[in-house]
C-alpha cells in the first residue's frame, strides 16, 4: 500500500503560516467579491423601479408599495406567456384550408435512397 | 633447398587455409541479418523506465555494414583479420568495434548477436511497432477505465456530454506505441509535434476553458439570481472546498502551487480546474482534469447521502417563494456590473470571468442572437470535443498512473464533499436569520458546488422525494451559478497567491 501511494506523507507544518493565510483570505475574498454582487443587485431594483414606486403611490394614494406590486412572480408570467402562446398558436390553425399537392415522381436510385442514407442515426 | 621448398608451401597452404575461412566468415556475415535484443533503452524523458530493444546490423557484400539502432542508423566499412571482424564507422566520434564468432553468434562487446533471415528481421522490426510488445498493465488498466468512462456515460446517462470524449480519449492515450527517447514517431500527446500534442496545447495553455465559458455564459440564465441575490452567497460558501483541500494538499506533502491546482477539483468546474492547473502545476493536468470531471459526473451518486445526512425531513420540506420576473434592463446591467465587480478584486480569473459575463451579455442583449447561438451550439461543442478528447489521452499510463494520481483523486473526492456540506451548512446558517416565507430550503446549498446544472438537478430530484409537489430547480440555479463565478474568482485569488 505504502509503494502505491508513494513517499507522500503527512506534514502539518507544511500547511501552518502562510498555507493558513491563502486559504483563510482566499475564501474571505470570494465570498467579498459575492456579498458585493448580492449587495448591488438587492439595490438595483430599488433605483431601477424607483419612478414605477413613485407614480404608484401617487395613483393609488398608498403611502407604502410593497415589492408585491412592482414585480410580477416569474410563475405568473409564465402563466401569461403560456396563455399567449396559445392563443397565437390557433390563429395559426384558421388559416385557410386550401392545400395545394404537387405530386412529384422520382425513379428509385440507391443513391437517392433514404434507406442507405448516411444521415440514418442508431436509435437505442 | 628441400627444408625451405617445405616452409614455402606450408606457408602457403597456412595462407589459403586462412583466406578459406575468412571468405567462409564473410559468407556468414553477409549472408543472414545480425539481430540483438538488450535493454536500457529509455521510454521516456519523463521516467526512468527502460526497455529492451532490437539492433540489427547487416553486413554487405561490398564490405559496408549498416547498424541499425532505435535512434539512428549506424553505417560503416568492415573486414576481417585473423577471424576478428573489425567494423569500421563513418562517423569518426565511434570507435571501431571488434566483432568474434561464438556459437554461431557475433559477439560484439557484451551483446550477442543472433543469426536471422531478413524475413525474419522484418517481422522482428514490424512487430516491435505495434503495440503488442509495447503493452504494459498500465496500459490495459487505462483502456478499461475509458471503457468504463464510455460505459458510464451510455448506459446511466452520465453527463454523456463530457464522458463520451474523455473516456474514448482515454482509450486513444493508452494505445501503446514504440517510445523511445530520442526516437520521436510524433503520435503520442506528449509528443512534440504530433497532432495530439497540437490539440493538447489548447489544455497547456487554458485556451479552451475561456471558450467554454463564454458558451455556458452564453446558455446561462441568471434571472434566478438576480431576482434572489442572497443565493449568492451559497456559492461563496460552497467554495470553502477548495481551500480546505488546498490545505489537505499541502499537509499531504504537495507544493503550494500543485496544492491550488488539486483544491480547484472542489470547485466542481472542469474548465477552471483545467485553467488554474494549466497555470500552476502543468504537469498534473491530466490526473486533475479527470478527477474534476469524473466527480461533476457522479455529483448524483455523490451528493445525495451528504444532503440527507445534513438535513432534516422537515427542511427538505420548506417551499421557497417563486422568484419574481426580472427586467431586461437588471439582466443587461448583471454581466457588465458582474465583470466589473469580481474582475476588480480578481484580476487573475480575467479569462475566465471576461468570457463567462461577455457570452452572458452577447443573449441577454438580445441583438446578437447570432452570436449568441454560435457560442451556445457549435462553438461550446467543438471546444467541448477537444477537450474531451485531449484530456483523456493525456491519461497515458506512464505519466498518469502515479501514487500522486490516487491522492489527486482522494482529495478531488474530499474536495467535493467539503464543498456540498459547506453549502448546505451555510444554507441552514441562513435560515437561522431568514423568517418566514423567506426561508430557503437548505437542499440548495449544495447546488452552491457549481457543477451546472447537475448539482441544481440533484436538488430538484431530493426535493422532490421529499415533496413531490417541490420543485427547486429554479432556485438551485442561484447558488449553482454563483458556484461558477465563485469558483472563478477562487481560481484568480489562488493564480495570484501561488502563481
Amino acid at each position: 500500500m505504502i509503494s502505491i501511494l508513494g513517499d507522500i506523507g503527512i506534514n502539518f507544518s507544511a500547511a501552518a503560516g502562510s498555507g493558513v493565510t491563502v486559504a483563510i483570505v482566499g475564501w474571505l475574498i470570494v465570498f467579498a467579491a459575492l456579498v458585493l454582487l448580492v449587495i448591488v443587485f438587492s439595490q438595483t431594483p430599488k433605483i431601477i423601479y424607483y419612478n414605477t414606486r413613485k407614480k404608484l403611490k401617487e395613483k393609488t394614494k398608498q403611502t407604502v408599495v410593497t415589492d408585491d406590486e412592482l414585480h410580477i412572480a416569474g410563475d405568473v408570467s409564465a402563466a401569461i406567456s403560456t396563455a399567449l402562446y396559445l392563443f397565437f398558436d390557433e390563429i395559426h390553425d384558421e388559416e385557410s384550408n386550401i392545400i395545394t399537392i404537387k405530386r412529384v415522381r422520382k425513379t428509385y436510385s440507391p443513391w437517392s435512397s433514404k434507406i442507405y442514407g448516411l444521415r440514418v442515426w442508431p436509435r437505442k | 633447398m628441400k627444408k625451405l621448398g617445405l616452409l614455402f608451401s606450408i606457408i602457403i597452404f597456412l595462407g589459403t587455409s586462412v583466406n578459406a575461412n575468412s571468405d567462409e566468415m564473410a559468407n556468414s556475415l553477409t549472408k543472414r541479418k545480425w539481430i540483438n535484443k538488450s535493454d536500457g533503452y529509455r521510454v521516456s524523458e519523463r521516467s526512468d523506465k527502460t526497455l529492451e530493444r532490437y539492433k540489427t546490423i547487416t553486413f554487405n557484400q561490398d564490405r559496408t555494414f549498416m547498424l541499425d539502432s532505435i535512434k539512428t542508423k549506424y553505417t560503416g566499412n568492415w573486414k576481417i583479420i585473423s577471424g576478428t571482424v573489425y567494423m569500421e564507422f563513418n562517423n569518426p566520434e565511434i570507435k571501431t568495434k571488434t566483432a568474434t564468432f561464438k556459437d554461431e553468434n557475433l559477439v560484439i562487446g557484451k551483446d550477442s548477436f543472433k543469426p536471422r533471415s531478413g524475413a525474419f528481421a522484418g517481422l522482428i522490426n514490424f512487430f516491435e511497432f505495434t503495440g503488442v510488445p509495447n503493452a504494459t498493465f498500465g496500459h490495459i488498466m487505462m483502456v478499461l477505465v475509458g471503457i468504463f468512462f464510455i460505459f458510464l456515460a451510455i448506459r446511466y446517462n452520465y453527463e454523456p456530454l463530457l464522458l463520451i470524449p474523455i473516456g474514448f480519449g482515454v482509450i486513444i492515450g493508452n494505445i501503446p506505441f514504440f517510445q523511445a527517447v530520442g526516437f520521436d514517431l510524433q503520435l503520442g500527446i506528449y509528443e512534440e509535434g504530433s497532432v495530439l500534442n497540437y490539440l493538447y496545447f489548447g489544455v497547456q495553455r487554458g485556451i479552451y476553458p475561456p471558450l467554454i465559458f463564454l458558451g455556458i455564459g452564453a446558455m446561462t440564465d441568471f434571472s434566478s439570481l438576480i431576482s434572489n441575490p442572497k443565493l449568492m452567497i451559497l456559492g461563496a460558501a460552497a467554495q470553502i472546498g477548495i481551500f480546505l483541500t488546498f490545505l489537505g494538499a499541502l499537509v499531504l506533502g504537495f507544493t503550494p502551487a500543485e496544492a491550488g491546482a488539486i483544491g480547484i477539483i472542489g470547485g466542481a468546474d472542469g474548465p477552471t480546474a483545467i485553467f488554474l492547473s494549466s497555470k500552476l502545476s502543468p504537469h498534473l493536468i491530466g490526473p486533475i482534469a479527470i478527477a474534476a470531471y469524473s466527480y461533476m459526473a457522479l455529483v448524483p451518486i455523490l451528493q445525495p447521502p451528504f444532503m440527507k445526512l445534513i438535513t432534516t425531513k422537515k427542511e427538505r420540506l420548506i417551499r421557497m417563494k417563486p422568484p419574481r420576473s426580472v427586467s431586461k434592463l437588471e439582466k443587461i446591467m448583471f454581466p457588465i456590473v458582474g465583470l466589473l465587480l469580481t474582475a476588480y478584486i480578481s484580476p487573475s480569473a480575467l479569462p475566465l470571468l471576461g468570457m463567462l459575463f461577455f457570452g452572458n451579455l452577447l443573449k441577454e442583449s438580445t441583438v446578437t442572437k447570432r452570436l449568441a447561438d454560435t457560442a451556445r451550439t457549435a462553438l461550446i461543442d467543438i471546444v467541448t470535443i477537444l477537450l474531451g478528447i485531449t484530456v483523456g489521452a493525456s491519461t497515458q499510463a506512464d505519466v498518469f498512473l502515479t501514487p500522486q494520481s490516487l491522492w489527486i483523486f482522494g482529495l478531488g473526492a474530499l474536495s467535493f464533499i467539503i464543498a456540498t456540506c459547506g453549502g448546505l451548512l451555510f444554507a441552514k446558517l441562513m435560515n437561522v436569520f431568514l423568517k418566514g416565507d423567506n426561508k430557503i430550503n437548505p437542499l440548495i446549498g449544495a447546488a452552491g458546488v457549481s457543477a451546472v446544472p447537475d448539482s441544481a438537478r440533484v436538488v430538484q430530484h431530493e426535493g422532490l422525494k421529499a415533496d413531490p409537489t417541490n420543485h427547486l430547480l429554479m432556485h438551485a440555479m442561484a447558488p449553482n451559478v454563483s458556484g461558477v463565478i465563485g469558483s472563478a474568482v477562487g481560481a484568480g485569488i489562488l493564480l495570484s497567491f501561488l502563481m
